[in-house]
């Protein structure tokens, strides 16, 4: 049987698994023509067929050029429709969209992007990484509770939409998917397990590579200002061509992106304090909190209350809050999203209370006399409550003191947990 | 004629993409238009999956994203046209789709995030600039393919739904990175489908104001 068309790729690139196995799964053939991404995309017959340079690209043996990956795997499944690739009815066809989108922008979108970010196509920022990674969990969690009651994603076989998740699947489990977060959603891999072992199947995926912990950023050895490749240095890599999501309807779109502000820190241009927030830092790790010779005697005998100002701070939304272990890696979260605060900000928030009924609050010790400016670095900062404590207050001297001790108690609830900006 | 099914997520969702109701409107169908608030009907039980709009036919069929709701909208009049005449054509239409949302809807969406509606709280000129070129070299394949086409649209002689859709991208990119100049020269031909679909009588009326800027967005003094 002849080929139905050729294929220019780069091995590694999710869409080109997805099609791949398309083919593979309808019983038809693919060539794949000898392809130098960089190099094969700038010369003009390429262009000619293919003006935007982007790949995929398909080449139809009846004269159609596609590119634009989904569009071409959904092309082959569509020209076998005995293989029920796209499911048996227009209402299955459209759920197999679904899901494909869905893959393309809950979770892939978020892959390519910290793929970019980390291998230096795109400026670092650990705020934004740190928001897409929370924005795949919630894509990984919903494909989690999707596949609970599912052996295929549509009807009962294998359509496009199981080889496009296992695709997406096969690059995050090398990347973003680790060993904890694998551990959370067995369904998704078990999911994944049955679709590229598939006879048919087995030969396009090979053998995945399963990352023990989430690649991490490691800052470049000699600190140049990354431009932003316009044209990357030659890589094997996944080329961007179906970036981010934020295509979608989703409230919460299009948020990904920045980077930390060029401009002048407006906190650095502060008059002089003699309060050393890094002397500071030291002295809370090393030594106990209360008592004689302590951190906190060590702070009243510092502290530049000009320079400097203390704040409470409370969650919003106590009512949403369930499990301790859970409420904690909140304030992680929001830790790490200040990251780009770091200089001027030392932080002590805990989870108060038990299991469905608990509070987080603490302090912040910052930079000046607002709070905004330290923290609306945070894209959640408005999610807290912020008040401005008086140390001359006998109150909120105590409050103060029991954030920092980790001993604080509210309305009869204790402290369980807790966590240092620091 | 009774209405196909109803749409979750009217009104911010729907009237900032307005592809959905333009696909049944073409088509014929009637959707109704449920009443929602944020933040309270997405988090009701119904909605397991939490995302707007949901789409929702009368037999309890649910969908959800937006293009996909109107890809299934326009499978269901094939007369319509919306999804082409053929096996090629459909592939077509959908490589436009993909190609709108991907490469011109979102890099200028990140920069209305980050210029109009500061929902990015830390966007630069960097990144500002790296969103525009993607843009602009988007468009400008774009604009070169829009020229050959004798219709003005993008796959055959009648409104397809990669029109409706590459319309909603290119209304984006006329609010950030296209002014009057880039409107009316390099992408004049871009420009032109816009006006040719938006003013198309049987969804003018979905599309509203473009709400256009004048001059290309950059970064002034803050």
């Amino acid at each position: 049987m002849a080929p139905i068309g050729k294929l220019y790729s780069a091995r590694g690139m999710c869409q080109t698994t997805a099609i791949k196995a398309t083919a593979a799964a309808a019983g038809l053939e693919l060539e794949e023509p000898e392809y130098k991404h960089y190099e094969d995309n700038k010369k003009p017959d390429f262009l000619a067929k293919f003006p935007h340079g982007k790949i995929p690209a398909f080449e139809g043996a009846n004269g159609l050029n596609l590119t634009e990956g989904a569009a071409i795997a959904r092309y082959i499944a569509a020209l076998s429709p005995n293989s029920g690739l796209l499911g048996g009815t227009i209402e299955d066809a459209a759920l197999v969209d679904q899901y494909v989108h869905f893959a393309e922008t809950e979770i892939h979108s978020s892959n390519e992007l910290i793929y970019m970010m980390l291998n230096g196509y795109v400026p670092y920022n650990k705020a934004i990484h740190t928001v897409l990674t929370e924005r795949q969990l919630r894509g990984y969690s919903t494909l989690e509770t999707i596949l609970l009651t599912r052996t295929y994603l549509v009807g009962e076989r294998l359509t496009l939409a199981d080889i496009t998740i296992a695709s997406v699947i096969f690059l995050s489990v090398s990347y973003t998917l680790d060993a904890p977060l694998r551990a959370r959603y067995p369904n998704i891999l078990r999911h994944f397990d049955l679709i590229i072992n598939q006879p048919k199947l087995k030969e396009v995926f090979g053998q995945p590579t399963f990352v023990e912990k989430a690649v991490q950023y490691t800052p470049p050895a000699k600190e140049k200002k990354e431009k932003e490749p316009k044209q990357p240095a030659p890589a094997p890599a996944p080329k961007k061509e179906k970036p981010k999501k934020a295509e979608e309807d989703d409230e919460e779109d299009e948020n990904l992106v920045p980077e930390e502000p060029k401009a002048k820190n407006p906190l650095d241009l502060l008059p002089k304090s003699t309060f050393n927030l890094e002397d500071w830092k030291r002295a809370y790790s090393n030594k106990d909190t209360r008592g004689p010779g302590g951190s906190l005697e060590w702070f009243y005998e510092n502290f530049d209350k000009e320079g400097f100002s203390v704040y409470r701070v409370d969650f919003k939304y106590n009512e949403e809050l369930t499990l301790v272990f859970m409420s904690s890696n909140q304030i992680g979260g929001f830790f790490n999203r200040l990251e780009a605060s770091r200089k001027y900000l030392f932080g002590s928030m805990g989870v108060l209370g038990a299991a469905n009924d608990s509070i987080i609050a603490g302090v912040l010790i910052l930079r000046g006399q607002d709070v905004k400016p330290v923290v609306e670095v945070a894209p959640d900062y408005e999610s807290y409550d912020y008040r401005k404590l008086d140390l001359e207050n006998s109150e909120d001297k105590a409050f103060f003191e029991g954030a920092l001790a980790w001993d604080l108690e509210i309305d009869g609830k204790k402290w369980q947990d807790g966590k240092n900006f620091k | 004629m009774a209405p196909i099914g109803k749409l979750y997520g009217h009104p911010p969702s729907l009237r900032r993409k307005p592809y959905i109701l333009s696909a049944a409107a073409i088509s014929g169908l009637e959707i109704d238009l449920l009443p929602f608030e944020f933040g309270v009907t997405n988090k009701s039980p119904e909605f397991p999956l939490a995302y707007i709009p949901t789409f929702e036919d009368n037999e309890g069929f649910r969908l959800i994203k937006g293009t996909t709701t109107a890809r299934y909208v326009s499978a269901l009049v094939p007369k319509a046209g919306l999804l082409g005449h053929d096996v090629k054509e459909t592939a077509r239409i959908d490589q436009w789709v993909h190609f709108a949302g991907s490469e011109i809807f979102v890099p200028a969406a990140n920069i209305y995030a980050g210029m109009v509606t500061k929902d990015l709280p830390t966007f630069t000129e960097e990144q500002r600039k790296y969103y525009q070129e993607r843009v602009e070299r988007s468009l400008k394949f774009l604009d070169d393919h829009l020229a050959s086409r004798s219709s003005g649209l993008l796959v055959n002689d009648s409104l397809t739904l990669a029109d409706i859709i590459l319309a909603t991208a290119v209304q984006r990119a006329g609010q950030t990175v296209c002014g009057a100049k880039e409107r009316e020269g390099a992408y004049r031909y871009v420009f032109a489908h816009f006006e040719k679909v938006t003013n198309d009588e049987r969804i003018k009326h979905l599309f509203g104001e473009p709400e256009f800027v004048d001059e290309a967005l950059s970064f002034k003094a803050e």
